[in-house]
């Protein structure tokens, strides 16, 4: 495959801060603030109902929009805004693509709420919950006679999933349905109910889960797991976002407190570095009335998903998080990385690497050997270039991205005051910095999750209003980005389709397929 | 639904990503970050009680 021609996408998940009330003193729910967000971009970019989700949109542009929560959850604040790019080619793309996602979202939110809802683009609220930022590729699943191996392992085990989850979900309903009586959905008993709705769908779906794991654990995606794993554990150096935790310490990542394996399919109860719940979504939709997931599941390349990584609010963090993982997807393609090296055990060097903002720990290799994650992110940083050298040296954007993250690793060792403005955490740590230590946890806090408020008064933008952080795309571009799809991806031809026929009440789409208003179906 | 939306440009080219060379001017970057500390102290648990999310899923 080219260079950066592999699919790429980003799902964000933005919290819902709200200042407001209702007459009575409540707070508004969640849905409420998302049926009036929705109203307001259906008025701006038509927008279609997808094929399964109840509460799940896509738009014009190729994107899609939902509310995310767990199932069972009524409380007001339950639910996040999730925005989905539409898939893209490239890391420029990708970004102009994001920032109108976060642009869209944002005044929308604020337009439908009078100014009392906002939206953040961050990982963590105050109080101790976590939510996600997912990051997919484009990649070869396995090849050769892995690949028929997957094959055969995935027709036998589809329909064993598929009775494990519906036996498994039924389980959960009963489960949940006792506290949530008892609970009288009571604010006071939120955790107690938080937890059990978690652990009991965790639970329930275990069977399931346990049993995709047999299938995609020494087959799908294994070598390139391998290879690509030690650069996401040391990516945290240029894409985390910085967090204050409870104990006052400073992490690079918020992800890295809570990823608790390396390839999962919980995301809420044990999250993990890849993530594998498309397969189980798939095998749901199947049963919905879509079969277009599961078919792509039996594909050679298809979408590897990523779950380490942290929501970027400075747009040169996010574009050379995207870039720098492009490039080492194609340079493990191209065979440059088959010498990678091993991490003995990678979710302790994910914790040592984020625990210290002077990047001088180390984390333990095979072999014996030592490194930190500068040393690492050099590592990889000279295998892409060889393999840009080698392959497409007049590849204008690959040797950006290549300067770049020469320059950001030289920074970062030299004097990482440079990147202020340019990466996340060490912005929010010069802030952190600048209110010293006898600033109160609750300022310092503060600090942390409004720096990711996406409305002028977040500590970020106002860097950024200010010139003290670049912009990587012209506004222009992001006002049109909003309304009309990327070139040359599924999503021209789903963005095109709905712009032709929404507003409309029997339309559908997916990330696979579209049915018409005619009750046609189209693959995409 | 307006018409200029259906008549948008069909799609989107590929952007030239160009870096332009920003070097926080230290007195600007003081500026901000005073007016942040500032900030940061009024209603701090307020503002975290706002931004409460209960368990979304993902």
């Amino acid at each position: 495959m080219a260079m950066f021609e592999r699919l790429a996408g980003l799902e964000t998940e933005y919290a819902l801060r709200f200042s407001g009330g209702t007459a009575d003193g409540a707070r508004v729910p969640n849905t409420t603030l998302f049926d009036g967000l929705r109203n307001h971009v259906a008025a701006r970019v038509p927008l279609v109902q997808a094929i399964v989700r109840e509460n799940g949109w896509f738009l014009a542009n190729g994107g899609g929009l939902k509310l995310e929560r767990l199932p069972l959850y009524t409380v007001p604040t339950a639910g996040l805004v999730e925005g989905a790019t539409p898939e893209c080619r490239g890391p420029g793309q990708l970004l102009l693509y994001q920032r109108a996602q976060d642009a869209l979202l944002s005044r929308a939110a604020a337009a439908s709420s009078g100014g009392e809802a906002l939206l953040l683009k961050n990982n963590h609220d105050g109080n101790g919950h976590y939510f996600g930022c997912h990051e997919n590729y484009e990649a070869a699943v396995a090849s050769g006679r892995r690949l028929l191996l997957w094959r055969i392992g995935l027709g036998l085990a589809l329909p064993v999933i598929f009775l494990l989850l519906v036996v498994g979900d039924l389980a959960a309903c009963i489960l949940s349905a006792v506290p949530m009586v008892l609970l009288l959905r009571r604010r006071r008993g939120e955790w107690l109910w938080t937890g059990l709705i978690r652990w009991s769908l965790f639970l329930s779906r275990l069977p399931a889960q346990l049993a995709t794991q047999a299938l995609l654990g020494p087959i799908a995606f294994v070598e390139l797991r391998r290879q690509l794993l030690p650069f996401l554990i040391s990516r945290s150096v240029i894409a985390g976002t910085g967090m204050i935790g409870a104990d006052g310490r400073f992490t690079l990542s918020p992800r890295a407190r809570v990823v608790r394996s390396v390839c999962g399919l919980s995301a809420s109860a044990w999250r993990s570095v890849f993530y594998f719940c498309h397969v189980i979504k798939a095998t749901v939709e199947f049963v919905s009335g879509d079969p277009a997931p599961v078919a792509r599941l039996f594909r050679e390349r298809q979408r590897l998903q990523i779950t380490v990584g942290d929501s970027n609010m400075a747009q040169f963090a996010e574009y050379l998080k995207v870039g720098t993982t492009l490039l080492v997807l194609d340079a493990i393609e191209a065979g440059e990385l088959a010498g990678a090296p091993r991490l003995r055990r990678p979710l302790k060097a994910l914790r040592t690497i984020c625990a210290d903002p002077d990047l001088r720990a180390t984390v333990p290799l095979g072999g014996g050997r030592r490194w930190t994650a500068l040393q690492i992110q050099r590592f990889y940083l000279a295998a892409c270039r060889r393999c840009v050298e080698r392959t497409r040296p007049d590849h204008t954007e690959a040797r950006l991205v290549l300067r770049l993250w020469q320059e950001t690793l030289d920074a970062l060792e030299e004097e990482p005051a440079r990147l202020v403005g340019k990466l996340d955490w060490v912005t929010k740590k010069h802030l952190l910095d600048c209110a010293g230590p006898d600033a109160s946890p609750a300022a310092r806090s503060k600090i942390d999750l409004r720096y990711h408020e996406l409305g002028r008064d977040g500590y970020y933008l106002r860097l950024e209003a200010a010139g003290l952080a670049p912009t990587l795309v012209e506004p222009e571009q992001v006002l049109q980005a909003i309304t009309v799809p990327p070139t040359g991806t599924p999503a021209t031809r789903r963005g095109k389709l709905i712009r032709t026929h929404a507003p409309s009440d029997v339309m559908r789409a997916s990330w696979s397929s579209v049915l018409l208003p005619s009750g046609q179906r189209l693959s995409l | 639904m307006s018409a200029n939306i259906k008549s948008a440009a069909a799609t989107q080219p590929v952007p030239e990503i160009i870096v332009p060379e920003v070097r926080p001017e230290k007195q600007l970057l003081e500026e901000v970050a005073e007016a942040v500390v500032a900030d940061c102290q009024v209603g701090p648990d307020k503002y975290i009680e706002e931004v409460r999310v209960a368990v979304g899923g993902e």
